[in-house]
């Protein structure tokens, strides 16, 4: 019936076929046999380690344990941020299905916004087996709402996650900075460092130091099941403590740094620096307005960091190291110093043309602050009295390029090297080609060194570098790096930066100026310091910083006692202020520290019949 | 139900399945193959009958009998070994053509179609398997078969069209050697045509399920935690038991929950783990040697019915050892289908030692040829 071969059907059920059938089925069985050893074969003996690995990584939860931040200190030994106990809230969900279930019963409970709670689910889109900080600083109410419903909940954890505080909140804030929650970009950068939800410096000592104070983080190994949930410790090492990250001991001085919040009223803008002109050491930063970093350290609103980014007064901003202000009539120091140095004036040198108000310069009138004039004054008086006609003549004396390279040499265009990162370094002029490049080479005129000697013009400095350069002025031209964090080990080692090249002859003639402004009748700062009697003697120079179409905002540079100078406070107070108006805080400022270090008073120097120096000037 | 509870029960099972057993070794070949038709049409009602009391969520695997539950395609596996073995055996023509296995193709397409519906793809492909295994076995000649199941080939490489294109010219070059009928010639092209061009539209009538199933058994690595979860798991629990396994009761894909449906269909991922390559391997020729057992039966027995009613059952077993065991090395997609002796379920467990009573009957009247 069938031609073809292939197509024959056998007789059915003699022996012969079923043997032969049935040699046909061991075989596909033994084939199928062969590939299900050979693929266990693979599977469990030549990637056993990969599976392994996989299974490991299955059970086996890393949870990274927060390392509380090291303690920052003042001079004394006051604390000025430590940690407080505190319990974070995060997720750590099986899957994003679950991350998803448990936001949506934690956050009422927590009472996150669908925005925040949207940017949570992000995060955990983003870094998935990571834990996802819901809120670092639970209170005891929410932290037993959030147990209660543990169950609801899978994937929760509650931690001790140690809690930044600053005890003086607003009045340490440029020292200390803040801290934060790392973002995105950060973490980026700092991988295995830090992982979503970490805190870190944010500015100031925080972030310059961030390194030392966020210590090591310590670990637990957890054994969890298929949804998460834990089973219990994982091997013998199970704990791995986190090590608290290194103290800081600073220089700051707690009570000057108080005293100076109570001196700038919040309206009152501006920012006061102080310089121990022995070592360098920063007794005092403070910047006006400011802020409270207590805020930043629990989960932030996003209407409370508004409010504190945007306010049109920049809070965040440091004054003291990042605002550039024009010096004014302090920098009459420098251009004095600079004439002493190259033989230019003696402290008995008068100019040519005495101040009738002002100086005739070309065509042009440069007017004097006083507008009666000051007459003939050598250059002690015209220090103390500060007058601007005998600056102008003192200028053209020293001609453009020998004080531009001044300022170079003596680092008005660098920074101090203070350490803190939001520093920013003068402005001067560095040459003359520097006017050329900047209005062109007929754009500017021989004038300009008439403004620049009185501080004007093209210059403005922080008023860091302010107290930097007086320090040097009253310890006898050492330019010291200002530093933040004491030397343990060797309290008296300083870091040098910079000399003035003056002869101590020369500096003296500075510092008996600088006595007169305060303590010469006639001194600028002698009626506004005078207000109550001064207890220390004092030296300092006023500067009134001024601005087309603007207010004037007073500086005034101050250090006592003369005798053997223990401070330097650099002072600016912006719009509606003169430098004579100001010192008076300086001089509050001065007096505190030195009633606290115990330096002899006035009055205990004349009892030991120890006249003070400088009061001498006419 | 909680795991500890499950062996109890299956200890129960155990011991009525080997009471069924004692009771069908006793049962005579000449009355099994005339209860055969009766069986079979009972367990054909048994696998309508969810469709009829079916609720709204959809059919029901399950008929709940007084408190116990049993899956009637269990035992309609072994109402069609029967019944296909009774048509084969009292058949007195060839299997030489379409038309002669056009009947038990039929008798094996109802109840497969049936539990396809329910949808359970996986016992579907188990009768497709019983039913070429014993076409085979009665005789019918191995290209016919092939002809037969070319077009399902087709259906696998329509996602190729390169694949498929090839496979169509050679089962032309095929057709033009062998010569077969012109009935045959035309249903193998355009099948073959038919499945190359429909199964897109067809894949898109799968339920989304079993879509994913079959794309994670392709790629398991492409969604962890959906379907391919489950593959992955597996995959990590027979993995890493390594050589000599991480001990009884040690292994932890296992302890804690990460091997899905560890008790039932996962149970080789279990000996995977805990017993390493070594208790696979062991369990793997223990395998062989009962299904070689079978075989013998098979060959052994003079009588048509009851030599293929074995070969049915040896071919019943294999498949799901084969499928279920493949599943847990990422090899197969997931079925569902259950180990026999090793998987949590009582009907299978009750179903298999009725078809090793029948095995053992067929062994007792191996010299008998009835007519």
């Amino acid at each position: 019936m069938r031609s073809s071969f292939f197509l024959k059907s056998a007789p059915p059920f003699d022996a012969v076929s079923r043997n032969y059938k049935a040699r046909i089925a061991r075989w596909v069985l033994g084939a199928a046999f062969c590939v299900l050893i050979l693929a266990f074969f693979r599977a469990q003996i030549l990637r056993v380690r990969e599976y392994r690995e996989k299974s490991l990584a299955n059970k086996v939860r890393i949870l990274p344990l927060t390392a509380p931040r090291g303690f920052i200190y003042d001079r004394d030994g006051e604390i000025l941020t430590e940690n407080l106990p505190a319990y974070s809230a995060s997720l750590l969900p099986a899957s994003a299905a679950t991350l998803a279930r448990s936001m949506a019963v934690a956050g009422p409970v927590l009472g996150l916004t669908p925005d925040e709670v949207r940017e949570l689910l992000k995060q955990g889109r983003v870094a998935p087996g990571q834990p996802i900080l819901l809120d670092n600083n639970l209170d005891y109410r929410t932290l037993s709402n959030l147990e209660e419903r543990r169950n609801e909940i899978p994937g929760l954890l509650i931690q001790y996650k140690p809690k930044r505080v600053y005890p003086f909140g607003p009045e340490t804030a440029h020292v200390l900075g803040y801290v934060g929650q790392i973002s995105e970009e950060e973490l980026k950068e700092s991988r295995p460092a830090y992982a979503p939800g970490d805190l870190i410096g944010q500015g100031g000592l925080e972030l310059r130091y961030e390194r030392e104070l966020r210590g090591s983080k310590g670990a637990e190994y957890q054994e969890v099941d298929a949804l998460g949930r834990l089973v219990g410790p994982y091997g013998a090492n199970s704990f791995q403590a986190p090590t608290r990250g290194r103290d800081l001991h600073l220089t700051i001085d707690l009570d000057l740094q108080r005293a100076a919040a109570e001196a700038f009223p919040d309206s009152m803008k501006g920012a006061v620096i102080a310089i121990d002109p022995r070592n360098g050491d920063l007794l005092l930063l403070y910047s006006s307005p400011t802020y409270d970093p207590n805020l930043f350290s629990g989960r932030i609103s996003r209407s409370t960091w508004e409010s504190v980014v945007q306010n049109p007064e920049r809070p965040l901003y440091n004054r003291a190291i990042q605002s550039r202000y024009p010096p004014g009539s302090t920098f009459k120091l420098a251009v004095a110093a600079m004439a002493l140095e190259l033989g230019e004036a003696t402290a008995d040198t008068r100019m040519p043309v005495p101040c009738r108000g002002g100086y005739q310069f070309g065509r042009r009138w440069f007017g004097c602050w006083r507008p009666g004039g000051h007459g003939s004054l050598n250059l002690m008086q015209a220090i103390a009295q500060s007058c601007d006609g005998y600056f102008y003549q003192l200028g053209l004396r020293l001609g453009l390029d020998q004080f531009t390279r001044h300022l170079v040499a003596w680092g008005f265009n660098a920074e101090t090297g203070i350490d803190l990162h939001e520093e920013r370094a003068g402005i001067v002029p560095t040459s003359a080609e520097w006017f050329d490049e900047r209005y062109g080479k007929s754009g500017w005129g021989p004038g300009v060194i008439l403004n620049l000697a009185i501080g004007q013009g093209e210059i403005s400095q922080t008023p860091l570098k302010m107290a930097q350069f007086y320090a040097a002025l009253v310890n006898g031209g050492d330019l010291l790096q200002p530093r933040l964090l004491r030397d343990e080990r060797d309290p008296g080692s300083r870091t040098l930066v910079g000399k003035l090249p003056l002869s101590h002859a020369n500096l003296a003639v500075l510092q008996e100026a600088l006595a007169a402004v305060a303590m010469s009748p006639f001194g600028t700062a002698y009626a506004a310091t005078h207000r109550t009697p001064l207890r220390y003697s004092m030296g300092g120079k006023t500067g009134t910083a001024q601005f087309v179409g603007e207010e004037d905002y007073g500086w005034f540079v101050g250090y006592g006692p003369v005798e053997d100078p223990r401070i330097v406070v650099a002072l600016v107070v912006e719009e509606g202020q003169h430098g004579s108006t100001v010192a008076p805080i300086v001089k509050t400022l001065v007096e505190t520290y030195l009633d606290e270090v115990g330096a002899p008073t006035l009055e205990a120097l004349a009892e030991d019949g120890l006249a003070p120096r400088a009061v001498s000037a006419p | 139900m909680a795991i500890s509870d499950a062996y109890q029960k299956q200890l129960v099972w155990a011991f009525m399945g080997i009471f069924a057993m004692w009771l069908t070794m006793r049962i005579p070949l000449r009355v099994l193959e005339k209860v055969a038709g009766p069986v079979y049409l009972l367990s054909l009602g048994f696998l309508v009958l969810p469709f009829l009391f079916s609720s709204s969520s959809g059919p029901d695997r399950w008929i709940h009998l007084g408190g116990q539950q049993l899956q009637p395609s269990e035992f309609a596996k072994l109402g069609v070994i029967l019944f296909l073995a009774r048509t084969l055996a009292v058949r007195r023509r060839g299997l030489e053509s379409f038309r002669d296995l056009a009947w038990p193709c039929a008798v094996a397409a109802i109840p497969c179609l049936l539990v396809v519906l329910q949808p359970n793809l996986g016992t579907g492909i188990v009768f497709g398997a019983i039913l070429v295994a014993m076409l085979f076995w009665g005789g019918a000649p191995p290209l016919l078969l092939f002809l037969l199941l070319s077009p399902l080939v087709s259906l696998l490489l329509s996602f190729s069209f390169a694949l498929w294109s090839t496979f169509i010219v050679g089962i032309g070059i095929l057709l033009w050697l062998a010569k077969p009928s012109w009935m045959e010639t035309i249903y193998t092209v355009t099948m073959n045509v038919i499945m190359g061009v429909v199964t897109l539209p067809l894949w898109n009538t799968l339920e989304e399920y079993q879509q994913k199933r079959l794309l994670v058994f392709l790629e398991p690595e492409a969604d962890p935690r959906g379907a391919g979860w489950h593959i992955l798991q597996s995959q990590v629990a027979v993995g890493s038991g390594g050589l000599l396994g991480q001990g009884f009761l040690q292994g932890s894909q296992k302890r804690l929950a990460f091997l899905p449906e560890q008790h039932t269909d996962f149970i080789f991922s279990v000996v995977g783990e805990e017993m390493g390559f070594v208790g696979v391997a062991v369990a793997l020729v223990l395998f062989s040697l009962f299904l070689n057992e079978g075989i013998r039966i098979a060959q052994s027995s003079s009588d048509a019915f009851g030599s293929t009613v074995a070969f049915g059952l040896v071919a019943l077993f294999a498949t799901h050892m084969a499928v279920n065991v493949a599943m847990t090395v990422g090899m197969m997609p997931i079925t569902g289908l259950p180990l026999p002796f090793f998987s949590y379920g009582g009907s299978f467990l009750l179903a298999s030692f009725i078809a090793v009573g029948l095995l053992q009957r067929v062994w007792r009247e191996r010299f008998m040829r009835r007519i």
